[in-house]
């Protein structure tokens, strides 16, 4: 019964007009956001690519210098824009793209295109994603806010629990066949998407692409069965329709802003001149507080005598002040990783309290899952960030061990050319995979599964409805 | 005059039997109540993380002081430590509509440096100038303050009361007992529309108010401004719902072409606006702009001192008063750090021009787009008016240039270039900017004759459209 009745709606839906001039309108949003979002990306990664070279090529033909002033010299670290951030940009606007990295600090991502985008980047972004979660899901309300009101409108309803159709299956039924209708549409999208999809993209771009073709056809039907659910609770199809906007209204508007504005409320982000004081007291005073600057490097002086059996710094083999720069890099490192690791916990606890709403808010379960699979959201910059800061100290540190070992300590005037600098390999980043995203998001996937099984529940719950 | 007047009292009494009138008013006025509440914390912790830098400042500067009482400082014993702050600090208006305040940084620091380089390539030694730190979700996010409410759910409101005023008549069979009226259904339909636009403008007034009550806003009289925009914003969406009602269609028609309009104002045409500026003007220009900074610095800290005093006393040729200078000295010249930082901010400048010239292009464009859609113009009115917009963030920066400028040339007479003494006298005087937003109100006013003209063409037009009988 259900199949007859999801065969009956997709046919009187496909015979009205406003399903395909809806469907049109739709259609043409989503290529012209495809097009641009495609457009945007090739034009950000060919730029942040050729930035990247020209980073290493300067760093190969800088002057002949000591090896740590050529450090100071410094790199750029460019993040590419993932291949599917064409379809889901999520944070990519507002996280820095460049980072330059440089021996003794960390230093801030820079330039997020936010920045430079006026108050019309505050109205949303034309993104195949915003088609997606925001307009499709007003698509499907205009198209089965009637499915069951119309019915006991028109006193067919009746006709139809008459027969002995028990009313949880009339609703499966209109549900399915709703649903059926958009999952092609949005397969019909999909497939327009994948032929923007960079041709170098790898396996692991596929299956990420499969997954958030899934999310969205989860999240269609999770839309569509309170669509039908209201509807069959709503006495008339008006007042149905006014529910179900005014619910699309609180989801995608009210409550993700909401949420996220009690997140920074309730847990205040450090200001930068706060983060700084509290890095440089802990590279002066030790991260425990105890443990001074001069101190750690009498200690590792003492140490740096002992290992080479020699009593003053003069008749030391190697170059202690290299030595000393590179314990005070890793320290600072330290410090750095332990501060920025405090500003990441306010962070997850400011979102923390989006990602709870997930699960009052299907709309921001399938945002956090888009974002993740398409590599954009605040897990995947983190671990640029991280990847960025381990080459900082990785090239910083390879400076400073050669001029360890090929100078004397005191000795800043001995000048290295290039083949010193080619020591340092260039700086490459792998993205992780589709598992890692994931894992490292996984209440949002928990929320969407949780909000399936509840529309199911809904499909249910509709027994004990009255049919006048 | 007077059947107008009973059909206004009995339509006003009629609505307060409406139960979906108070609901929406109730929902309506917490989110308001909130929105303020979010405006007025977002700008009380800018306000303290002003504080903060501004205390620890004059923390410094304290002790400076007090030593200054004993002895005179030499530009030798200098060490970039006479510091200010300056700040583009929020007021109550600018919680009501905090616009791109927490994109930009909002106070930095002014002291002996390279102000280019710290802009745009690291940060190095001024903990501020670099930007804040922030949660990229919770910009992503946006904000719920007032002008949010104005602008989105003003006119959602607005079209919940009004889709119907006359097709319910007709789905009740009641409009041909308006029609034998000796009123027309034009006149009927007008005033019921009237009594609609005067409950919401009546309402978001009062919420207003009761904001600016919240967020300390209520003595500045810029609150007029956004009662006159949310009023002519509010007469825009009445001749938006009377050009849609003036069709004759069901109301479910109405409902869905209405919220399908406020869709497009207020979402659809921006983004698409946005995505068209971002693939005109890609943000590609400043990873040149970084690259310029790193390359200018390593240059001028490479190339021979003569080289550096020869560009420098060029540049300020009042300052060659020891000629043939090289500035010579150890690795701790004040003289050869201050000039080089100076010939360095002056590389990047130059290189700087043609970006910001792309830069104001853009905002020149996106504000002629403001003209598309009224949710645009209200919030640049909005934005505008509270000294939240692009503009403002610009001018502070522009601002912050000059204060640099300025405070640096104060020190290169007394410390670096004329071998003063730098006495007590010399830093009760060091100079102090206060940034003071300068609101742009001849763009305002025009923006809110827009919004009027637009509001009264398009009543108009549904006023002939309605003279046909229904």
């Amino acid at each position: 019964m259900i199949r007859i009745i999801a065969i009956k709606e997709i046919k009187s839906l496909l015979r009205e007009k406003r399903c395909w001039v809806v469907a049109i309108v739709l259609l043409l949003l989503f290529a012209t956001a495809l097009v641009t979002s495609a457009v945007n990306q090739k034009q950000l990664n060919k730029a942040r690519a050729e930035a990247q070279q020209l980073s290493r090529i300067e760093w190969l033909g800088q002057s002949p210098k000591n090896p740590h002033s050529a450090a100071h010299f410094g790199n750029f670290a460019f993040r590419l824009k993932t291949p599917l951030s064409l379809f889901d940009k999520g944070l990519d606007t507002y996280t820095g793209s460049q980072v330059f990295l440089e021996p003794h600090k960390q230093d801030d991502f820079k330039f997020s295109e936010a920045e430079d985008a006026d108050a019309l980047v505050r109205f949303g972004e034309l993104t195949p994603a915003f088609i997606l979660q925001t307009i499709l899901p007003l698509l499907i309300i205009f198209l089965s806010f009637a499915a069951v009101s119309k019915e006991r409108e028109d006193n067919t309803l009746r006709l139809l629990v008459g027969n002995g159709t028990p009313m949880p299956k009339i609703v499966a039924g209109k549900v399915l066949g709703n649903w059926a209708l958009i999952s092609g549409l949005i397969i019909l999208f999909s497939l327009m998407a994948v032929l923007f999809i960079p041709a170098k993209s790898n396996g692991d771009t596929i299956n990420r692409f499969a997954c958030i073709l899934l999310s969205y056809i989860v999240y269609a039907g999770i839309v569509t069965t309170i669509s039908v659910v209201v509807s069959a609770y709503s006495k008339t199809s008006r007042a149905s329709l006014m529910k179900l906007l005014s619910l699309w209204m609180l989801a995608v508007i009210i409550v993700p802003k909401v949420s996220s504005n009690i997140g920074g409320t309730l847990h205040a982000t450090p200001s930068q001149f706060e983060y700084a004081n509290l890095v440089q007291h802990d590279v002066e005073n030790g991260l425990d507080g105890h443990d001074p600057s001069d101190k750690r490097r009498e200690d590792l002086l003492r140490v740096t005598l002992k290992k080479f059996n020699v009593d003053t710094i003069t008749k030391l083999p190697v170059n202690f002040d290299a030595i000393a720069m590179m314990e005070s890099e890793k320290y600072t490192t330290e410090v750095y990783r332990k501060r920025i690791a405090e500003v990441r916990n306010i962070f997850t606890k400011q979102n923390n309290i989006s990602l709870l709403a997930s699960f009052i808010n299907p709309y921001q379960a399938v945002q956090y899952c888009s974002m993740a699979l398409s590599g954009t959201d605040y897990a995947h910059f983190i671990h640029f960030q991280d990847k960025a800061e381990d080459y900082r100290l990785y090239f910083v540190n390879t400076m400073n061990d050669f001029m360890a070992k090929h100078t004397k300590s005191g000795d800043w005037r001995t000048k290295f050319g290039t083949e010193t600098y080619k020591m340092v390999e260039p700086f490459e980043y792998t993205a992780p995979s589709l598992i890692w995203s994931i894992r490292h998001q996984p209440v949002a996937f928990i929320s969407l599964f949780v909000w399936l099984v509840l529309s199911l529940l809904f499909i249910q719950s509709i027994k004990r409805i009255n049919i006048a | 005059m007077s059947t107008i007047k009973t059909i206004i009292i009995y339509e006003w009494l009629q609505l307060k039997r409406s139960r979906t009138l108070w609901l929406l008013t109730l929902i309506f006025s917490v989110i308001s109540i909130y929105a303020a509440w979010y405006g007025r914390s977002e700008v009380k912790e800018q306000q303290r993380k002003i504080a903060l830098l501004q205390d620890s400042v004059a923390v410094k500067m304290n002790v400076l002081s007090r030593e200054l009482l004993q002895h005179d400082s030499t530009a030798w014993e200098y060490d970039p430590l006479y510091k200010t702050v300056f700040y583009n600090r929020p007021d109550g208006i600018a919680a009501l509509a905090f616009g791109q305040r927490d994109l930009h940084k909002f106070a930095i620091e002014i002291s002996e440096g390279t102000y280019y380089y710290n802009k745009y390539a690291t940060g190095y030694s001024n903990k501020t100038l670099s930007g804040e730190i922030t949660n990229p979700q919770k910009q992503l996010a946006g904000h719920l303050d007032l002008s949010f409410v104005i602008v989105f759910l003003l006119p959602l409101y607005f079209i919940l009361l009004s889709y119907n005023i006359l097709s319910a008549e007709k789905e009740e069979g009641t409009l041909p007992l308006l029609a034998v009226q000796a009123v027309s259904t034009r006149k009927i339909f007008f005033a019921k529309l009237f009594v609609r636009w005067l409950i919401t403008t009546m309402l978001a007034i009062l919420l207003l108010l009761t904001a600016a009550l919240i967020t300390g806003a209520v003595t500045d009289a810029r609150i007029f401004l956004f009662i006159a925009a949310t009023m002519l914003y509010s007469v825009v969406w009445a001749g938006v719902v009377s050009l849609v009602v003036s069709f004759k269609k069901a109301s479910g028609f109405n409902a869905l072409f209405l919220i399908s309009t406020w869709l497009v104002f207020g979402m659809l045409l921006p983004a698409a606006f946005n995505a068209f500026l971002t693939a005109k003007y890609p943000a590609i220009n400043k990873i040149a702009l970084a690259s310029a900074v790193q390359k200018a610095n390593v240059e001028v800290f490479g190339i021979p001192r003569i080289a550096v005093a020869d560009s420098f006393y060029a540049m300020h040729p009042q300052y060659n008063n020891l000629p043939g200078d090289t500035l010579p000295g150890g690795w701790y010249n004040p003289r050869w750090i201050r000039a080089t930082h100076a010939v360095l901010d002056n590389k990047v400048q130059r290189v700087e021009t043609p970006y910001l010239r792309v830069l104001e292009d853009r905002i020149r464009t996106a504000g002629k787009f403001n003209y598309c859609s009224p949710a645009l113009l209200m919030q640049s009115i909005l934005t505008g008016a509270a000294a939240s917009d692009h503009k403002q963030i610009y001018a502070f920066d522009t601002a912050s240039w000059h204060y640099f400028k300025t405070w640096n040339s104060y020190l290169d007479d007394r410390i670096f270039f004329k071998n003063n003494r730098f006495t007590k006298a010399d830093f009760d005087n060091l100079p102090v900017y206060t940034f003071k937003p300068v609101v742009d109100y001849r763009q305002v006013v025009f923006s809110l004759l827009v919004l009027l003209a637009t509001g009264l063409v398009l009543l108009a037009v549904s006023l002939l459209r309605l003279s046909a009988p229904f």
